[in-house]
């Protein structure tokens, strides 16, 4: 029955042709733009969720002195994790299966000298040990190629401890006058500029890597080294952008005269299981640390750019998804109703030789099951065609405060589109039902002789 | 061929509708007996009780009021997938402007309803619906829309689909409403041949004088009440 059943929808579909191909034309176009959305916003996620893990340091996990996101920046000292802490947390980390590996960080701020100007710079202190597989993981270069496009140098822990490598952002670097690296000046004189003013200063500046770091330390003095300019990065926002170093953990606290670090980023082998290992590192370090917390990365104080920026997207998402239910949900509701009035002599007919109410109802969802597979099949492949013609374009746009642009780039996938596609399914099956179940349940000899069109 | 058994028994039915705030009686205390085999014609003029009074025979109205039995059960309190069921396997309907599936050929549109028959495998249905075409004597169209048919065709198609399941009663409002005076002489004479050859009783409603001619029971209903019973 139910082949008969289905053999007659899908004909009957084609007895208002015009009809059917607008609505599935309205349905098809909704999911379209559906589509396209969901891969912007899913290539977003991708972008920011790589750039927040591996180029901002934030790690899967983040451990840090309770209160720290709010309060380090006023009393460090005091919202930092000391030695002790940082023991106890490398026992945690200890045989946890999941950790992929982990790193202590600190952030500073000073001003950045080459001889003649200062600038304000943020320094992020970073772990050696682990800096060239965070900087270069597969998950960062395959989704921020714009990051790596500026990218120059070697990465810090691959030059002597004692040489004081850092890295110097783009912007930064710009302010500095540091146009060449440690690599393209090596071998020559240290520089000596006694005369700023010089028109020959710009030229001293570039034939020189060395940069002077000074700030306060937390115990209210005036730290400052030297550091070699061996890398030149982007941080791909423009807030950032002039004035991140990057140094190892080591130096910076020597620069801050302190021994404590100010978090422990934690990359997981599977984020699948991201809260699963949460709870285990806070009941490892419950007794042991109970002034540290450990937080998701998802948490907002951690990533407040990643959750900003999706939360725009997925209301974005959100609202076309809206839209295209109510365009689902009109049009089937209307062609359904136009279809099963127009035919209710022959839903009578059905009626009186035995069909009874839900075969009925069961014919007509089969059709709107029908037009809007159609629909969804046909809204999938322009949607794809348009992702890749877009894709292909390389169109690189500006949003406000990123540096540099970014290429425009959609990435469809398949779980979005098959659970958008199950959705508007259901919602055409249901739009179809709301329309026919009144008209089958009507009286049939009504129906037979007309009565009710 | 006659039988003594009765097919349909109807008690002291009434049926009424409402037209705005006029309340219309359209059957008034009617009963009725129909024997098995017995081809019978409910005559009256528009608007006398006679679709309404088929309606009720053919499970596809409730009565207000009254007793309607069907091969000896009682439908009135049956419920709708119930009823559907009575009606699949025992009567068969032809209506007056055919109401055939324009997207279905003919052999689809005699299938109907079989295919929601339970008692009648998969496998029989082509026999049946053969056997159906040809004693209607069309089997050779039954490959063909009904856009492509002519009306004599068409419902000869539709009384092909009443008979697919070999019901106990047929049904037929005004059949020969929409025909012209030779295809109406021509189903009328397929309709006795029918209820010779396969005992099918035939009940209809008609204003046609040729059929009423040739009925071997004619009923007289006006206002809602059967005013006498004629046999030949």
């Amino acid at each position: 029955m139910n082949r008969t059943l289905a053999r007659l929808a899908w004909r009957n579909l084609q007895r208002n042709l015009r009809r059917s191909v607008a609505t599935g034309m309205a349905i098809a176009a909704g999911f379209t733009a559906f589509m396209i959305a969901a891969g912007y916003a899913f290539r977003v996620e991708r972008v920011l969720g790589a750039y927040t893990h591996y180029a901002l340091h934030v790690g899967h996990i983040g451990i840090y002195k309770k209160n720290a996101l709010e309060m380090f920046g006023i009393k460090p000292q005091q919202y930092s994790l000391n030695k002790d802490e940082q023991s106890k947390i490398d026992a945690a980390l200890t045989g946890l299966s999941n950790v992929d590996m982990s790193g202590r960080y600190l952030i500073g701020q000073g001003l950045a000298g080459n001889g003649c100007k200062t600038f304000p710079f943020i320094a992020t202190g970073v772990d050696l040990a682990i800096e060239s597989k965070v900087i270069n993981h597969p998950n960062l270069l395959n989704w921020n190629p714009h990051l790596t496009r500026f990218r120059q140098g070697d990465p810090i822990d691959s030059f002597p401890e004692d040489l004081g490598a850092i890295a110097i952002s783009d912007g930064l670097a710009r302010l500095l006058g540091k146009t060449n690296l440690h690599k393209d000046v090596q071998g020559n004189k240290p520089v000596i500029i006694t005369d700023c003013a010089s028109p020959d200063t710009r030229a001293l500046f570039a034939s020189d890597a060395n940069v002077q770091l000074a700030a306060g330390t937390w115990d209210g003095t005036l730290g400052a080294l030297d550091g070699e300019f061996v890398m030149r990065f982007t941080t791909g926002l423009v807030e950032t952008n002039n004035t991140a170093i990057t140094l190892p953990v080591q130096r910076l606290q020597s620069l801050l005269n302190t021994d404590h670090v100010m978090n422990y980023s934690v990359w997981l082998k599977e984020p699948l299981f991201l809260y699963q290992t949460v709870s285990e590192l806070r009941a490892r370090l419950k007794d042991t640390a109970p002034e540290v917390e450990v937080l998701p990365w998802t948490d907002e104080r951690l990533s407040p750019y990643y959750s900003g920026t999706m939360q725009f997207i997925y209301v974005m998402v959100g609202f076309i998804g809206f839209v295209l239910a109510v365009v689902v949900i009109l049009s089937i509701f209307n062609s359904a109703t136009m279809t099963v009035i127009e035919r209710s002599l022959e839903v009578g007919m059905f009626r009186s030789v035995g069909y009874n109410q839900k075969i009925m109802r069961r014919l007509f969802i089969l059709e709107g099951l029908f037009l809007t597979v159609a629909s969804v099949i046909a809204g999938a492949i322009l949607g794809l065609l348009t992702m890749w013609i877009i894709n292909r374009l390389n169109i690189t746009i500006y949003p406000p405060g990123v540096a540099g642009g970014i290429t425009l780039m959609f990435s469809p996938n398949a779980i979005i589109i098959l659970t958008g596609a199950t959705i508007v399914g259901v919602l055409g099956m249901l739009s179809t039902w709301l329309a026919v179940t009144s008209v089958v349940k009507k009286n049939i000899a009504n129906l037979v002789s007309g009565a009710t069109r | 061929m006659t039988s003594t058994e009765t097919i349909i028994e109807l008690t002291s039915v009434k049926k009424s509708y409402r037209l705005g705030e006029t309340i219309v009686p359209a059957l008034n205390g009617v009963s009725l007996e129909l024997k098995k085999g017995e081809f019978t014609a409910v005559v009256g003029a528009s608007g006398s009780g006679k679709s309404t009074l088929l309606n009720m025979v053919g499970c596809i109205d409730d009565p207000d009021s009254g007793s309607v039995k069907v091969d000896g059960i009682e439908v009135t309190t049956l419920d709708d997938d119930t009823k559907s069921d009575l009606r699949n396997r025992k009567i068969g309907f032809i209506f007056q402007s055919f109401n055939l599936v324009p997207v279905l050929n003919v052999f689809e549109n005699v299938e109907l309803p079989l295919i929601i028959n339970p008692e009648i495998p998969k496998a029989n249905h082509r026999e049946r619906v053969m056997q159906a075409l040809k004693d209607v004597g069309i089997e050779h169209l039954h490959r063909n829309l009904p856009d492509q048919l002519s009306g004599g065709q068409r419902q000869r198609v539709a009384i092909a689909r009443a008979l697919a399941g070999n019901p106990a009663l047929v049904l037929a409002d005004e059949p020969t409403a929409n025909l012209d005076s030779v295809n109406s002489h021509r189903i009328i004479d397929l309709m006795l041949e029918l209820n010779e050859k396969r005992s099918v009783t035939f009940l209809f409603s008609t204003h046609d004088e040729k059929l009423m001619d040739r009925v071997s029971r004619k009923i007289l209903i006006a206002d809602g009440v059967i005013q006498g019973s004629k046999k030949k």
